[in-house]
């Protein structure tokens, strides 16, 4: 929201806090049962979230966590490096525990994640204003178990060139 | 909105959540249940935050200009002019509710 008269309050065109304060105002945010609406960045979930997409995230209350579901999760590297992903959930290791990856991260999945680390799902992936469904249907479970296997984005490549050759036979 | 008068008391909403970092307070109001990060993230300047501590629901609006007239040297009118002018911008987003207006 801009407004031109604003003399004493910064509206902040994008987030410019650190990953580990996103992840408090995140948690805050998720805690009072409240959405989350941000823009996305990185390539890690690439085609499905694209770097600045804008993602809303619920929390997770009481439902169950669904296989291929995308989540996001505190992730953390070193003592203090810990910043937000959003990546999908790949396995049920136990009620409390997910295997989880990006879809575009190759063979280097974020490894088992507990529910506590999970701070809530995504809901709506929004790209240049219009809302994207692909990746979070009932074709997830089929996006989660060929990113277990590492032949999603492969998968995804065929189809494209399928796609392209239909498309091409019937430009002629 | 019209402008703020002295005698009315505001409190922070209850809709807002509200974080010191790195020396910034920011502010996401909650609106229809969304903390909406993309374009409804606000800072705070030096002022506001000042203003933003005192605002509590038990002082009014006078009473927050008393309060920093006797914590800085800086004329009444530009304190006055200050917190009436974060007040408005405040509470027309929502950020700050009235508890009570005379």
């Amino acid at each position: 929201m801009q407004n031109n008269q604003a003399n004493y309050t910064e509206n902040l065109d994008e987030i410019l806090i650190s990953s580990p304060d996103l992840t408090v105002i995140m948690s805050s945010i998720l805690a009072k049962g409240n959405q989350v609406r941000l823009r996305a960045k990185g390539w890690s979930m690439g085609p499905f979230i694209r770097n600045h997409d804008i993602v809303t995230i619920a929390p997770l209350t009481q439902k169950r966590i669904k296989l291929g579901e995308i989540v996001a999760f505190k992730n953390q590297s070193g003592d203090k490096n810990v910043r937000v992903s959003l990546h999908r959930v790949l396995q049920f290791m136990d009620y409390e525990n997910y295997l989880i990856k990006g879809d575009n991260t190759g063979n280097y999945p974020d490894g088992i994640v507990s529910r506590r680390r999970i701070l809530g799902r995504v809901i709506k992936i929004e790209r240049n204003n219009r809302s994207v469904r692909m990746g979070m249907g009932v074709e997830r479970r089929l996006i989660a178990w060929l990113s277990k296997h590492n032949i999603l984005i492969s998968f995804i490549n065929s189809i494209r060139e399928i796609n392209t050759i239909f498309s091409k036979r019937k430009s002629r | 909105m019209t402008n703020p008068q002295l005698n009315t008391i505001y409190r922070k909403s209850d809709d807002v959540v509200a974080r010191e970092i790195e020396g910034e307070l920011i502010i996401i109001p909650l609106v229809g249940g969304i903390g909406n990060m993309e374009n409804e993230l606000y800072a705070l300047d030096e002022t506001g935050r000042e203003i933003w501590k005192l605002i509590d629901g038990q002082k009014s609006i006078h009473q927050i200009i008393d309060e920093l007239e006797a914590l800085y040297e800086s004329d009444r009118e530009i304190i006055e002019r200050d917190v009436l002018g974060l007040i408005k911008e405040i509470s027309d987003r929502k950020i700050i509710t009235i508890c009570h207006a005379e």
